[in-house]
């Protein structure tokens, strides 16, 4: 198998072959880095066809993932099982999946990932113990971020005490998580900092495991590494051990823009010194223009804690005008912002989905949101959803969850509120799990017979949905006829009740029940169709977003943040303006401080969007207040 | 890849069973307890019929749990095959990359592969529905694993062979067979020798014909054909003495055999025995020569049901070196004592049909001490091999015994041969020895103990081993001090009195306590065994009322055991 490698430019066929031991490439925004990850897991691959080792791409987020393999898929449609490319949490709970056992974490664990779920096992945790008569407060309920820092901090409860001054507090937080943990254990569930945690912990006390993986994944690609917090650093490194020679990382430090969580410029250094790895810089710009190209250099060489010291982000290949650059200032923001609408409503209409608001806040973007709503051009702004809202998507979504969990209460919960919403037939949580009692606890059998009992008060497709297809969820985990036989019964409802004070319930449905089918679609791809498992779908499922993909020629609204990794013809940065970018918060620890330096790589990360036009306004006053032009615009030199 | 454990629910005749495999196993037990059965279960567990989700299984395959049930009563059919790393480092690394989503490591770090197949009545469906999964260390399903290409995988890597009882040269010698076709279908000969083969066998096909004058003849009529019908271009007809290509040529090759006479035959016409040991020579050379291996870290494993069939016993004993010498993991079901003999005694399995199902007993290597050990693999294993197949060993001391209590039992009726009752002399090996042994095999015994001190001594140490169970079914001692002195008093003294040697002299009268141990002194030449054979005549000449009670009772007994 051979591939075409010669679309690449030197230094990009240099790191797809590189070959001599582990490789740190530093990457500028627009230089081709997810090409040239895909085309070397290609490249390994293509050049070792009867080998069967594989790859591991690690990426920061799911889109990242779903990215790569889409375009590894492309360069060889003919191998998928010999690369693994996934998130640090995708990948911490294939660990825990295959090895939990040595921590007692059963395979078929449920992941947490609403932060509501998490308070909720948490206070739930701390009320049984208050019930036991231990010594808590309903105050302690409030300690969950602190608890979790210290998860993501990987620091161990032995050692609370060392990095909290209060004892008491440490002594409580020490006895908190253990509490947390054994309450997570009863629900099987895990949510996303244990999940990498403990598969740290797994990795580093049971070498076994930390050798079957070098031994599959002899390889592993890390994108953006800039990003990674600590524990997935220590994920990384407990994975690679003392053999860093198939370590293969992609980084660029003027852009990381994760510092809130974790993220720090000096990582990047400590994993070059820690695996003696060589550096190999990716410099040409292919994505920017080369007026926008040098603000940016103008810009970040203000920054001084940069790995690539005094380099240039580089030349640009790119084209454009040379007059590709705007900065205009308003005098208010409302102004400000129904200019951009206007602006951007004078352009085609197929030319509007290539086209990005970018903003600090995700409050300066809605307000160009807004303005865009007024004047008719169809937007969107990416509000990432961990959990499906409308009832029907929430009713089989709890449904699974309890089919594959039979004794979680809080699916339960949410299975008989849904079920309310869509049948109004009101089951009582409580009646529920007593008459589970007669069945060995399974409420999600408890959970049908209760509501056939009801069955005068039900539609008949749903009486239906609830006898053949529920029972062989029941007795076999076949989920598929329970799932089609859900949307039937969904799409009578809401042709029923359009009219009704129940439609509200379906207010999200069409836009959920397309997102759920992408994303079934997505992992079936993935896992096979005929043997993909409910416990894997759901695993899968928890790991994805679930927002819906943006509607047809819709300007992206985005903060910055949401940005990262993308790139648009043409981008309208907002609210360039003092205390709003840099914020406020920031310029109040000094102009040189850690917090304005990524700043002013979030500016970097989004001037380095584009690719045709550039257009940075601001308004003259914020909030009633006036507000100076961003220092970063002197600093770009547009000032 | 080495099998090491298996676990059999509700198949056939197997109710549950738990077997431990080494990396050669011989499977023992009497007619239908179940050896095929475990056989079966491995090879359909790593066959594609594991695969499909329905008709993986016939119905005969679930347990039936009594006359009137129907298959699927019983509960879940399930196979559970273990694989384990016997060090670390044993699996080569590309089957761990292969089976990467499936393998679990134990707390010493040592691979594990748990693959579970289970198939089950669905009511609604009316149908069985077979499934299958790879499992953590608490049988808990890993996801990850559920994927087709996950058990085409292992099945590429364990690759199994089964070489059933029947074995038949028609058929395994045919270009059909499993382990003949190979070597005609895909012959190693290089490009540029086929074609100059070739190239002469169509040159000495024309010969053949040309020198054939009337063949010549049929072949210019028949070109006539061509005329009438339009058939196709030139050279329409032409006559194959011997065919043309290499791979027709080989198709027809077979095996001849040379004869007693020297005359070459085809292996077909020789005896069955021949035939049968040139079918698992086969086999080796079909194994040797790796065709078929659809992976370099393939390991096969080799099911061989009773390679004995058709073999004299000295063949069967010579095959074993053979059978030993291959590295491929190997279970063999026997019935072979002489197999037996050549096997060492911890690769023993011996299944026994209990009330709760079937058992599986074996040696373990800690219960008899090394020199216990040697004692029996030469004495038990080495040369009566076909004791590991008996119910019930009736132990006693020497060949007096023997001869007494086996012609009692036929004198009383009592069949114990087809009770599974072996008579075995102990005075060799050691009672205590020879009853770890039966009691490890789950072997029952019963022994007959002199009444003198040694006796005495030897009954002693068999109570210690009785394990709560009944002395009296297990333990018979002598009230005289041998056997000699128990017939003597039994009624059969005078068999003894007319052997008394001319220079004796006996200095008590009859009926005195010292008369019957002078008499016995006072033997002349090797007297025990004759005198005894000659007890058993007088018995077979005044009939069964003369047979002694206690005689009867221990050979009742062995029989009463034959049913535990």
């Amino acid at each position: 198998m051979s591939l075409e490698l010669r679309q690449l430019n030197e230094s990009q066929l240099q790191a797809v072959t590189w070959s001599e031991g582990p490789l740190l490439v530093l990457a500028g925004p627009g230089s081709g880095k997810t090409s040239v990850l895909a085309h070397r897991i290609a490249h390994i691959i293509g050049s070792s066809p009867d080998a069967r080792f594989r790859i591991l791409g690690l990426t920061f987020t799911n889109k990242a993932a779903m990215e790569m393999r889409e375009r590894v898929y492309e360069l060889i449609p003919s191998v998928t099982d010999r690369a693994n490319l996934t998130t640090f949490h995708g990948f911490a709970a294939d660990v825990l999946r295959q090895h939990g056992s040595h921590l007692g974490i059963s395979p078929d664990f449920s992941i947490l990932n609403a932060d509501e779920d998490r308070s909720e096992i948490f206070s739930d945790a701390i009320e049984y113990a208050i019930q036991r008569g231990e010594l808590y407060t309903e105050q302690d309920k409030a300690l969950l971020p602190l608890l979790t820092n210290l998860i993501e901090k990987r620091v161990r409860e032995k050692d609370f005490e060392r990095r909290i001054r209060d004892t008491d507090l440490a002594f409580k937080l020490a006895s908190l998580s253990q509490l947390y943990r054994r309450e997570l254990q009863q629900h099987n569930a895990l949510d996303f900092p244990l999940l990498i945690s403990l598969a740290c912990d797994l990795l580093s006390d049971f070498p076994a495991a930390a050798r079957h993986f070098r031994l599959v994944y002899p390889q592993i690609c890390v994108d953006e590494f800039q990003d990674t917090n600590l524990s997935q650093f220590e994920l990384l490194t407990a994975l690679v051990g003392t053999d860093p020679s198939g370590l293969f990382v992609v980084a660029d430090d003027d852009q990381i823009v994760y510092q809130w969580n974790g993220a720090s410029p000096e990582r990047i250094e400590d994993l070059r010194k820690k695996f003696n790895m060589s550096t190999l810089e990716l410099p040409q710009n292919y994505r920017c223009p080369a007026s926008i190209i040098e603000i940016a250099n103008n810009l970040i060489s203000h920054n001084s804690n940069r790995t690539k010291q005094g380099l240039p982000v580089g030349k640009s290949n790119g084209k454009g005008s040379t007059n590709a650059i705007r900065a205009l200032s308003f005098i208010s923001p409302e102004q400000e912002a129904s200019w951009i609408a206007k602006d951007i409503a004078s352009l085609p209409i197929e030319a509007r989905e290539f086209c990005a608001v970018l903003g600090r806040t995700r409050n300066l973007v809605e307000g160009v949101a807004n303005a865009l709503s007024k004047s008719g051009v169809s937007f969107t702004t990416s509000v990432k959803k961990n959990e499906f809202l409308s009832s029907p998507m929430k009713w089989l979504h709890s449904m699974l969850r309890l089919a594959n969990a039979r004794g979680d209460r809080e699916q339960l919960r949410k299975a008989c509120s849904a079920f309310y919403d869509l049948e109004g037939v009101k089951l009582v949580p409580k009646d529920v799990l007593a008459a589970s009692s007669a069945m060995g606890g399974d409420l999600f059998r408890a959970f049908i017979t209760e509501a056939l009992a009801r069955r005068s008060s039900l539609d008949s497709e749903c009486i239906s949905l609830l006898m053949v297809p529920a029972q062989n969820l029941a007795d076999r985990m076949q989920y598929q006829d329970f799932v089609t036989k859900s949307f039937e019964w969904f799409d009578v409802l809401k042709s029923n009740q359009q009219s009704s004070a129940t439609a509200e319930s379906f207010t999200d449905y069409n836009e959920e029940s397309a997102v759920w089918h992408n994303l079934c679609d997505s992992i079936c791809s993935r896992y096979g169709a005929e043997d993909l498992s409910l416990n894997i779908l759901l695993q899968e499922l928890d790991l994805m977003p679930k927002q819906a993909p943006p509607p047809p020629n819709a300007v992206r609204c985005y903060t910055i943040h949401t940005a990262k990794g993308m790139e648009f013809d043409h981008v309208y940065v907002v609210g360039m303006a003092e205390d709003l970018l840099p914020s406020y918060q920031s310029t109040r620890r000094g102009a040189t401080s850690k917090e304005v330096e990524e700043e002013r790589r979030s500016c970097f990360v989004a001037i380095t969007r584009t690719r045709k036009t550039l257009t940075l306004t601001r308004s003259l006053t914020y909030f009633g207040y006036p507000k100076r032009p961003s220092r970063f615009l002197t600093e770009m030199g547009l000032a | 890849m080495r099998l090491r454990k298996v676990l059999i629910e509700n198949f056939r005749g197997l109710k549950h069973l738990e077997l431990d495999l080494d990396d050669i196993t011989i499977l023992i037990g009497e007619n239908n307890c179940g050896k095929t059965s475990v056989l079966e279960a491995i090879r359909i567990a790593l066959s594609r019929a594991a695969m499909r989700r329905i008709g993986s299984f016939e119905d005969h395959d679930y347990h039936l749990a009594d006359a009137t049930s129907s298959p699927g009563d019983s509960g879940t059919l399930q196979i559970i095959l273990e694989f384990i790393e016997g060090k670390q480092g044993e699996w080569p690394v590309e089957v761990i990359q292969g089976l990467a989503d499936a393998v679990v490591l134990d707390s010493s770090g040592l691979y594990h592969l748990n693959f579970v197949l289970s198939s089950s009545w669905d009511k609604s469906l009316k149908e069985f529905i077979t499934d299958w999964n790879f499992v953590d260390a608490n049988r808990k399903v890993l996801p990850k694993a559920k994927r087709p290409v996950v058990i085409g995988t292992l099945q590429n890597f364990v690759s199994v062979f089964y070489l059933t009882a029947l074995r038949d040269a028609v058929r395994d010698f045919s270009p059909k067979s499993t382990f003949w076709g190979p070597f005609l279908r895909n012959p190693s000969i290089p490009d540029a020798i086929k074609t100059q083969l070739e190239g002469e066998l169509v040159a000495l096909n024309d010969k053949i014909i040309g020198a054939e004058q009337r063949l010549k003849q049929v072949s210019n009529s028949l070109e006539k054909a061509q005329k009438i019908v339009s058939l196709g271009q030139k050279d329409t007809v032409s006559i194959e003495a011997i065919p043309s290509r290499i791979w027709d040529m080989l198709s027809r090759a077979q095996v001849n055999v040379a004869a007693v006479t020297g005359a070459s035959l085809p292996l077909v016409k020789h005896g069955a025995g021949t035939q049968s040991l040139a079918t698992i020579f086969l086999f080796e050379s079909f194994l040797a020569a790796g065709v078929n291996k659809p992976d370099p870290h393939t390991s096969f494993f080799l099911q061989i049901e009773e390679p004995e069939v058709h073999l004299h016993p000295s063949a069967i004993r010579s095959l074993w070196p053979t059978l030993a010498a291959s590295p491929e993991q190997k279970i063999i079901a026997t019935h072979s004592g002489d197999l037996l003999s050549e096997v060492p005694l911890t690769a023993i399995r011996r299944l026994k049909r209990t009330t709760n199902g079937v058992e599986v007993r074996r040696l373990d290597p800690k219960a008899l001490s090394p020199e216990e050990t040697r004692k029996a693999q030469f004495h038990i294993r080495r040369h009566r091999g076909e004791l590991f197949f008996a119910r019930v060993w009736l132990l006693h001391e020497g060949e007096t015994e023997y001869w007494i209590l086996s012609e009692i039992a036929r004198l009383a009726g009592i069949p114990i041969e087809e009770n599974g009752i072996r008579l075995v002399e102990y005075a060799n090996v050691g009672l205590a020895s020879l009853l770890k042994l039966a009691d490890q095999f789950g072997i029952q015994w019963h022994c007959l103990c002199d009444g003198d001190q040694q006796g005495k001594a030897n009954a002693t140490a068999a109570s210690a081993l009785l394990n709560g169970r009944s002395a009296a079914d297990h333990i018979s001692v002598l009230s005289e001090p041998d056997i000699e002195h128990f017939l003597c008093n039994t009624g059969f003294g005078g068999v003894y009195e007319g052997n008394i040697s001319s220079q004796s002299t006996i200095t008590v009268k009859p009926g005195h306590i010292d008369y019957w141990p002078q008499v016995l002194k006072s033997q002349q030449g090797k007297f025990k065994v004759p005198c005894a054979i000659k007890v058993i005549q007088a018995i077979e000449a005044s009939g069964t009322a003369a047979i002694p009670n206690f005689l009867v009772q221990i050979v009742s007994r062995a029989v009463a055991l034959s049913g535990v």
